[in-house]
């Protein structure tokens, strides 16, 4: 797991507001995974451990500032014909 | 004469049991069925009585021509005759399937070919006023239409007649079918007002094909068994068992097949009766395990349970009285196989007869439940069937032991697993059947029969806490006996409606004595002679609610006390049964029973001679279970017990039918009749934790009991779905079933869901977590219920309310129950709060974030007074959250019974290894997609609000056994309401993986663990605060499922189809009813075409893949809402041209019969259809048209109302006279057109469903048609749709 930690986002009873993960998009409750430091001083926030990482090995890589890996695309070409 | 003789006529075997009056003797017989001519069986077993034929009274014969003709479809040619408009019915039917997830399921078809569904004109309304007469010269049309039909081969033909509201009044039907059988001699003609006069035109017209499709075969054999009966020199009666456990003479049994369904099955519910009565049990389950199924059946205090909602097969249904079985296929050839995610399981596929098992020889290679007891030895190789049939124990264990190395077990605890898993289904099907109804198994006795019966009985009894099994003589016959013992029976039923506030007790008086009358009339016409016993029911439900309860009427005539004693007898019922009532609520009564009984033969037999113990025939080493060692075990031949014979188990009973195996520490008696009773220990009640030893509380949970709490968890949720369904107010709930119900850890993680919506479930976990983690779980106690609906916090749109209850053991929060359900009104700028042009949250209707409706099984009266002062039609509100809480209730009783069975503990970590073992499966099962990322996009129209498309891009990212959806890039959220909500797209993405990779994973938090999403904030996947989603639901959340099948289908071809007509043509109404006065608001959609898949064509009509939500029917469409539909049906050409053609959409035709009804609309694809793949072209458009009064023409809603948009919009007027029409969109085909066979397309021109002109210019096929309809191909001239040329789906000329 990469380092961060678990934090409770401190909210009143009559506050409205949604949080989204920076990931994956879904909306956090209370519970937020902070990851320690971050892309240009940024303290992005995650719903999970796992979308904190691939937030980092996926997401930056293909669509952060300077990304340069569009992703192989596969099964371009025709399209198999059914029987 | 003094004989009486039944016969059952089962797959294997014919049996018999014959009574001799004057002596009291019974004689027993077996003979090799002959389904190619069941008669000739029957006179073969004959042949085997010891009186003269011409000395038998009479012949009870239980036949299953019924169900073999129908599973092998060699039944008549059916014309069916219907309002015109509504042909298409049975090709429609309720739009739902079996499996949410079978994405390769095909719709059943219907038991008549389309071409020959013929329309009347005619029309009653709901409350059965012609509306439109029937006339003499209509009469005339539809006569010579089904001569030219028929063409003068009538010979094998039979006619079904339905038409709409004939069970409100029955004139048009009766008047029809006089005129045919006058010009038709000799064809039979079946009318759905007698056959089945109840409401629900789609049961009915099933129920009415059905008995059509049966009559001249059942003619055939009846009448052929009487010839040979009459050769034979018998002079007797012949009668034949009803579906209802009755009998009818023979000769009426021909006329009224539908009612002999179940005429093989029913003999055995009575001989279990019977023989539960002579030991004295009134309350029993009756057990009858053969090779390839098991029926079983509820007695209570004697009476046997009915029902009218039997199905054939998933959709198919008859609806006519039968005894209330419930069969599953798990028998002695049930085969044993493993899962992907390597766990072992048992049917339902059968090894049937040929091969059958493999120690039967005959070529059997799958391990089947008979060779699991051969090699646990609890069959004597040498002595099945009395020894007449040699086992081989040598092939049997070669084939166990391959199984058991798979599973890493040993061969004999393989053995024992196979057999515990086979009970565990058996268990199952008991309890679905017992504790639906409100009955405690543990209260009942076991009686088991049929082949396998006695073997299983024991255990399966003990599964369930039963401590009496009982054990008919000759208990392989017992249903041949139960054939003789049937009383003759006359069931009567009507559908008429009255409301308890203005009920005229006299009116309902009359009708039962009419229903009586005529009940005891045909009982006479039967040949019965004596006193019948007659039973009366009354069916009531709350005004609001669309399935009744029958209350029992007591004898004597019906007054005012009489009549506010059966409404307080209902509103106990429903209480009792619901766990809620509503005093003050109006009550309405449905429908009326009654059922005249005359007493069958009294069959007593033979008295044993006394004796003690007799001395075993053999010593075998036999495996008990509980992975115990084998040990010797004594075998006795049950014709060497005695009256008062006691054995002490462990022991094996054997003689030629049958096998009874006695567990250890119970204890056989054998009474005078010759009755085993088996009585268990108090123990065998206890909990399985409490048996299991030192170690239970940590250890982890095998893999058996494992899948035991895994069936019981989902059960939970299917009670709770029924629930639900049978006590809420509005159609979206009761007919419609667009509800989900689940049970969640105390975490918040799924550990089951039943088979309910797919675009709910998915989202379920979020909007679950999401309220354990702001509310906190400390916050919850028992009797607690939330309620959410907030889009914004992992809902799916605003009108799905969830409600959470807490599962408490003790003081310890150890589980949630949940149901989620689509409320019809709450609130917003629209009626039916689906506003097409929303641009906020706040016009969608009344938000609420989770808060808690009830404490402590109190209602919080503020939330209630708010939601209900917020919402048009509180009344529903109220009643469809009742039966929500109703659901959660019997969520919450249930999960508790199996924390008390299984420990609570256990509980807790079976849900934990089940998650995990689910998402191993998941993991396995992606590993099986190619690694690789493939990427698609879809668009949707507009947004309601503005001109232009919104595109959904989807990057599927595949790397073992993980999968990550990517939606980035899809278009920024739009204005108007097509915003999908996080839930949704989480849901419509679970949906898309779980329909590729197969749907035997449980479906629980495991099997969503290696899907990973990106779904950007803001953008058309994901709404951000405060855009308005609602239509994100229903017409996004299809769309993403379909854009992530469109770039998987490169990977997975074989598994993906095309895309769907996707478009669920959201059309909602309201206003004041022009009958009560009362503000009513319903939301009604449509199914569309599915796409072509890589071998089978789209289904037509079918609720798109993200939902399995059922139609409203039009009988109760129209007496709830003030519409006369004017159509209903398949929209021909509409299915998009391929390879595999795409499913046709269907068109509705509604007319306005208030003063002003206030519409709104919300779909898609009618610009762009559905499209194709791999070459197919794209389906048929939809659309929404309007002809206002006295206009000619059907004109768009911009035309006619000056609307923006086509397709959304919202709260406009339309006034008495003004007609409707709603296209729904056709499915993409599969692959170039101009591959597909040329007789296929044939067959689409001759079922109506692809037009000449198009068969030519869409497939290249030229076909030809003749004078008298017939079709035939003329040649191919392959130039038809070509991807790109803007062919689709579509009227030609039209």
């Amino acid at each position: 797991m990469a380092a961060g930690s678990w934090q409770t986002i401190a909210v009143s009873w009559y506050e409205t507001r949604i949080i989204h993960c920076q990931l994956c998009g879904r909306m956090i409750a209370r519970r937020m995974w902070v990851p320690e430091g971050g892309p240009d001083g940024q303290r992005p926030v995650f719903c999970k451990p796992a979308c904190a990482r691939l937030y980092r090995e996926y997401w930056l890589p293909r669509y952060g500032r300077g990304a340069t890996d569009a992703g192989a695309r596969t099964g371009a070409g025709d399209h198999p014909a059914p029987p | 004469m003094s004989s009486r003789v039944g016969v059952d006529t089962g797959g294997t075997f014919t049996d018999l049991v014959a009574l001799d009056e004057s002596t009291g003797a019974l004689q027993f017989a077996k003979r090799p069925s002959t389904p190619q001519d069941p008669g000739q069986a029957v006179l073969d077993v004959l042949s085997r009585l010891e009186v003269p034929l011409d000395q038998v009274a009479l012949l009870v014969l239980g036949t299953t021509v019924g169900t073999n003709a129908v599973l092998q479809r060699s039944g008549a040619r059916v014309i069916y005759l219907t309002t015109a408009g509504f042909e298409d019915i049975p090709y429609i039917q309720r739009i739902d399937k079996k499996d949410p997830y079978d994405l390769q399921w095909l719709k059943p078809q219907p038991f008549v070919a389309r071409r020959d569904c013929l329309g009347v004109d005619e029309r009653m309304t709901s409350d059965g006023t012609v509306l439109r007469p029937l006339t003499e010269g209509e009469l005339e049309r539809v006569a010579a239409a089904v001569e030219r039909r028929l063409e003068g081969a009538v010979a094998g033909v039979a006619i079904a007649i339905n038409l709409l509201f004939s069970y409100a009044n029955p004139a048009h039907e009766r008047t029809l079918a006089r005129l045919l059988r006058e010009r038709l001699p000799g064809v039979p003609v079946s009318v759905s007002s007698d056959i089945s006069p109840l409401w629900r035109e789609y049961e009915r017209a099933s129920t009415t094909i059905i008995d059509a499709y049966l009559r001249p075969r059942l003619e055939a054999m009846i009448g052929g068994l009487e010839r040979g009966l009459h050769e034979r020199g018998f002079g007797g009666a012949v009668t034949v068992m009803k579906s209802n456990g009755g009998q009818m003479r023979a000769e009426a049994a021909k006329g009224q097949p539908a009612h002999t369904m179940l005429s093989g099955l029913s003999g055995g519910v009575i001989g279990g009766r019977h023989f539960a009565e002579l030991v004295g049990r009134a309350n029993v389950v009756t057990f009858d395990m053969g090779g390839t199924s098991t029926d079983v059946s509820l007695i209570v205090e004697g009476e046997i349970g009915y029902t009218t909602e039997y199905e054939l097969d998933f959709s198919i249904p008859v609806s006519a009285p039968c005894v209330d079985l419930h069969t599953i296929g798990a028998g002695g050839g049930s085969i044993a196989w493993i899962d992907r995610g390597g766990m072992l399981r048992v049917g339902p596929r059968s090894a049937g007869a040929a091969p059958g098992p493999v120690c039967y020889g005959l070529g059997g290679e799958e391990v089947t439940v008979t060779d699991a007891n051969l090699l646990l030895g609890r069959l004597d190789p040498a002595y099945f069937l009395g020894g007449h049939m040699e086992l081989h124990p040598d092939l049997a264990q070669a084939r166990l032991e391959k199984l058991a190395t798979r599973l890493g077990m040993t061969p004999q605890q393989t053995a024992l697993a196979i057999i515990t898993l086979a009970n565990e289904h058996m268990a199952n099907a008991i309890r679905v059947l017992t504790i639906e109804r409100g009955v405690d198994p543990r209260e009942l006795a076991l009686v088991a029969f049929g082949g396998a019966g006695p073997l299983h009985g024991c255990e399966v009894a003990a599964a369930l806490g039963i401590r009496e099994v009982i054990v008919p003589p000759h208990p392989g016959l017992t249903s041949a006996f139960g054939a003789l013992a049937a009383d003759t029976r006359v069931d009567r039923r009507w559908s008429r409606y009255y409301r308890s506030d203005d009920a005229d007790a006299a009116a309902i008086d009359a009708t039962l004595q009419r229903l009586t009358g005529d009940a005891a009339e045909e009982l006479v016409g039967q040949g019965f002679t004596g006193t019948p016993r007659l039973l009366r029911a009354i069916g009531m439900r709350y005004a609001g609610q669309n399935y009744e309860r029958d209350v029992p009427v007591p004898a004597g005539p019906i007054t005012g006390d009489t009549l506010a004693g059966l409404l307080d007898r209902f509103h106990e019922s429903h209480r009792r049964f619901y766990g809620h009532h509503f005093p003050d609520e109006t009550i309405e009564i449905t429908h009326f029973n009654v059922t005249a009984l005359g007493q069958g033969a009294r069959l007593v037999l033979p008295e044993l001679e006394p004796g003690g113990a007799p001395t075993p025939r053999a010593m075998r080493r036999v495996c008990l279970g509980n992975h115990r060692a084998r040990i010797e075990c004594p075998i006795y031949r049950r014709a060497d017990l005695r009256a008062g014979t006691a054995i002490g188990g462990p022991a094996v009973i054997e003689e030629p039918d049958s096998t009874i195996f006695l567990l250890p520490d119970h204890r056989l008696s054998v009474t005078g009749e010759g009755i085993c009773r088996i009585t268990a220990p108090e123990s065998s009640a206890a909990t399985i934790s409490e048996s299991i030893g030192p170690g239970a509380e940590s250890a982890p949970v095998d893999a058996i009991t494992l899948s035991v709490i895994d069936h019981r968890l989902v059960n939970v949720t299917r009670e709770m779905g029924t629930a639900m369904m049978r006590t809420a107010y509005s159609p979206i709930f009761s007919e419609s079933k667009d509800l989900s119900c689940a049970v969640f850890d105390a975490q918040g993680e799924m550990i089951a869901q039943g088979e309910f919506c797919p675009a709910q479930l998915g989202a379920i976990p979020h909007a679950v977590r999401w309220t354990i983690e702001e509310l906190g779980r400390d916050s919850f106690a028992p009797g607690d219920v939330v309620v959410h609906n907030d889009p914004y916090r992992g809902g799916c749109h605003m009108p799905e309310h969830l409600m959470l209850k807490p599962v408490f053991d003790g003081e310890r929060l150890v589980m949630f129950v949940a149901v989620i359900g689509h409320v019809a009104e709450i609130g917003a700028k629209v009626i039916g709060s689906f506003a097409s042009d929303a641009t906020e949250v706040f016009q969608e209707g009344l938000r609420l974030p989770p808060v808690k409706l009830m404490r402590a099984g109190e209602y919080v009266r503020e939330v209630w007074q708010i939601i209900l002062a917020n919402h048009r039609t509180p009344r529903n509100t109220w009643g469809d959250f009742h039966a929500m809480l109703g659901a959660l209730n019997v969520g919450e009783r249930r999960c508790r019974e199996l924390l008390q069975r299984y420990g609570t503990g256990r509980v807790l970590r079976a849900t934990q290894q089940l998650i995990a073992y689910s998402e191993r499966l998941m993991r396995a099962e992606l590993r099986g997609i190619a690694d690789g990322e493939y990427t698609a996009q879809e668009q949707m129209e507009d947004d309601g609000i503005s001109d232009r498309p919104y595109t959904i891009r989807a990057t599927v990212v595949v790397r073992d056994g993980q999968l990550l959806v990517d939606y980035t890039g899809t278009d920024a959220q739009a204005q108007g309401p097509i915003n999908a909500t996080f839930g949704a797209t989480a849901s419509a993405t679970y949906n898309a993986v779980l329909q590729l990779v197969g749907s035997h994973i449980p479906r629980n938090s495991g099997c969503y663990r290696p899907i990973e999403i990106i779904a950007p904030p803001g953008s058309v996947v994901n709404v951000r605060y405060p855009g308005p989603s609602v239509g994100g639901n229903t017409e996004g959340q299809p769309r993403i499922v379909g854009v992530i099948l469109r770039a998987l289908s490169r990977a997975v071809p074989e598994r993906v189809m095309a895309s769907e007509g996707a478009t669920s043509c959201n059309f909602l109404f309201g206003g004041a009813h022009p009958r009560t006065g009362s503000a009513y608001a319903h939301y009604h959609f449509e199914a569309s075409g599915w796409g072509g898949r890589w071998r089978t064509d789209g289904n037509s009509a079918q609720n798109h893949i993200h939902g399995n939500c059922r139609n409203t029917p039009v009988e109760i469409f129209e007496t709830m809402f003030p519409f006369v539909v004017l159509r209903y049906g398949l929209n021909p050409d509409s299915g998009g041209p391929g390879t595999r053609r795409g499913g046709l959409g269907t068109r509705r035709e509604l007319r306005v019969a208030a003063p002003e009804i206030t519409v709104s609309m919300m779909m898609d694809h009618v610009k762009e259809g559905a499209e194709g793949l791999a070459g197919g072209a794209a389906g048929g458009l939809g659309g929404i048209w309007v002809r206002r009064r006295g206009e000619r023409e059907y004109r768009t809603f911009v035309d006619a109302f000056g609307v923006v948009s086509p397709s959304k919009f919202a709260n406009v007027a339309v006034t008495d006279g003004d007609e409707i029409r709603i296209d729904s969109a056709g499915g993409g085909g599969y692959g170039d057109p101009r591959e597909r066979d040329p007789r296929l397309v044939v067959r689409d021109v001759a079922q109506g469903l692809v037009s000449l002109a198009a068969a030519e210019r869409r497939y290249g096929v030229r076909v030809t048609v003749d004078g008298n309809g017939a079709v035939e191909l003329a040649g191919t001239v392959r130039g038809g749709a070509r991807p790109g040329d803007g062919e689709r789906g579509g009227r030609d000329g039209a």
